[in-house]
């Protein structure tokens, strides 16, 4: 029993079930919660204790020299217990706010627009979809909302991609990551470098941007330092990104394997947002997050020691058949949204507001912009990264890209001050 | 003179049971059926209480003082 269990932790750090990774999720989720021997972790995969845990006092986020992920922790928003966590998430949470999000709408919108524009004018019959609508427009919108020069996206990339395995766990005692944490400093010391630059400058010339907000609030004293305020940027420019554009890709994959709810959504479009919560459950972008027990406590009958690091199987609870009805079926209309796919509790998601409208409004222009749409198996690949997993290339192919089906914006589309 | 009581509210179509408030300001709040509920409705002035409603990622909780109706929070 035990020998499967840690080869279970094992086989889930293999990128070799990245593309199938739900069966090994499941065994992992009906044994949990158990102690993986070898690596001290403790992991849980049901529904109920997954949540319990989210939400209990007796765990916490702070994973500084916790050693539960691969490389180093910073302390961020994600890294911090209340009061500080508390602090920064009201500083930062501020443009997250479904009255701030909802301005955005229009310019979601042409971004939408203009990617697909793009797409519609090379000619071609085919297009990866990582490359020239999931990731661009999720970049575009948080840069914009920040405040980072559009023409300084391309350096952010390869950053962005590296600090993305930051919140990846150590799943396997001793996993050879000298690579990755060489490339993860490499793109925090460029990220550092780079908003120490940017806020300078809006130190100077103030706008109206989420950054010049931050920078008042570190510059009225008390609220934020000026490590915190760089760590913040830096959080938020990278949180949303490949989360987000996870979403999409899982979501168009999801709609290409299953024809008849793709079909569905087509014929109704108001089922953007439902079809973005199946998205979540069914095949969630951010599949596991970690926490440190602060006391000792029980989780079912199993004894968590404090200083013990959980695991917590996102992905596996959203297909916890104690929870919802026939699990591992992809249902745009299934509307029982109680997917934990933006966590719960104090770190609950903190751009769960933009990501949702950032996903309805591409998955319904996905519907209706093209036609024929066919997934090539054979393209579809996915990143190494086992907590924000995701493919890193999905190809389709289509007989044509129709524009004129895309719901007009208002009259602000065009406008990059739509946010004014 | 005693300090003015509070009001506090959750409005159940925004609250996405999310839990930050329950984190925030112990004691005031509990999820149940995915949603939020303010344990006490009424309550003594507690800034943990306001902080919850400026955290709140669905803007569903307002804090109102008792008598003059004001709102003092959210106000960011
Ligand atoms: C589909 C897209 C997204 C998914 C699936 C997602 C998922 C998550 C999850 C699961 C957490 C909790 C991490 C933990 O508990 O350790 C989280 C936290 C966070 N997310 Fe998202 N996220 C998404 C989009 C975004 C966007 C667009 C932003 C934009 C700013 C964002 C900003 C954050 C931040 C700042 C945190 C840390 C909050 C805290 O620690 O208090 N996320 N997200
Ligand atoms: S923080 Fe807001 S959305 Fe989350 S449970 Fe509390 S009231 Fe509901």
């Amino acid at each position: 029993m035990t020998t499967t269990l840690t080869t279970g932790l094992a086989r889930l750090a293999d990128p070799a079930s990245r593309a199938h990774p739900y069966p090994l999720l499941r065994e992992l989720r009906e044994a949990s919660p158990f102690t993986d021997p070898a690596s001290g972790i403790v992991v849980v995969g049901r529904r109920a204790d997954c949540e319990t845990v989210l939400r209990s006092p007796r765990v916490g986020s702070n994973r500084l020299g916790a050693g539960i992920t691969k490389v180093p922790q910073q302390p961020n928003l994600m890294n911090l217990d209340a009061p500080d966590h508390t602090r920064l998430r009201r500083l930062a949470g501020k443009a997250f706010k479904p009255r701030v999000v909802e301005r955005w709408r229009p310019r979601v919108r042409a971004i939408v627009r203009e990617l697909l524009t793009d797409i519609a004018a090379s000619g071609a019959d085919g297009v990866d979809m990582v490359s020239a609508f999931a990731y661009p427009l999720p970049v575009r919108v948080i840069c914009e909302m920040l405040g980072v020069p559009r023409e300084d996206h391309p350096v952010f990339e390869k950053w962005a991609h590296s600090i993305a395995y930051t919140v990846d766990p150590q799943l396997v005692p001793g996993e050879l990551t000298t690579e990755v944490e060489r490339n993860v400093e490499e793109a925090r010391a460029g990220f550092v470098g780079y908003f120490s630059r940017l806020i300078a400058e809006r130190k100077r010339e103030p706008r109206a941007d989420v950054l010049s907000e931050l920078i008042a609030a570190e510059e009225g004293g008390d609220q934020l330092d000026e490590r915190e305020l760089i760590l913040t940027c830096v959080l938020l420019l990278v949180a949303g990104h490949e989360t987000t554009a996870n979403l999409i890709l899982n979501g168009v994959l999801g709609l290409l394997r299953h024809p008849d709810q793709l079909r569905l959504l087509r014929e109704r479009p108001e089922l953007a947002e439902a079809a973005v919560e199946e998205v979540l459950r069914y095949d969630a972008p951010a599949q596991m997050v970690t926490r440190i027990a602060r006391e000792p406590f029980t989780l079912g009958d199993h004894e968590v020691a404090a200083g013990q690091p959980l695991l917590l199987l996102l992905a596996a609870a959203n297909r916890d058949p104690r929870q919802h009805h026939e699990p591992d079926r992809f249902d745009i209309t299934r509307g029982d949204p109680g997917h934990l796919g933006f966590a719960a509790g104090p770190h609950f998601c903190l751009g769960s507001v933009l990501a949702r409208m950032e996903g309805a409004i591409a998955l319904d222009a996905f519907a209706q912009a093209f036609v024929e749409p066919k997934l090539d198996e054979a393209s579809l690949h996915y990143r190494p990264h086992v907590a924000v997993r995701g493919p890193d290339h999905l190809r389709i192919t289509f007989q044509a890209v129709r524009l004129d089906s895309l719901p007009a914006a208002g009259p602000a589309e065009e406008s990059e001050a739509a946010h004014g | 003179m005693a300090e003015r009581q509070w009001e506090v509210t959750v409005d159940q179509e925004r609250c996405a049971g999310s839990g930050v408030c329950v984190a925030v300001a112990a004691g005031h709040f509990v999820v149940r059926d995915r949603r939020s509920h303010a344990l006490s409705p009424v309550t003594a002035p507690d800034d943990a209480v306001l902080d919850a409603a400026e955290t709140c990622p669905m803007e569903a909780i307002t804090v109102r003082e008792s008598g003059t109706g004001t709102l003092l929070a959210p106000v960011e």
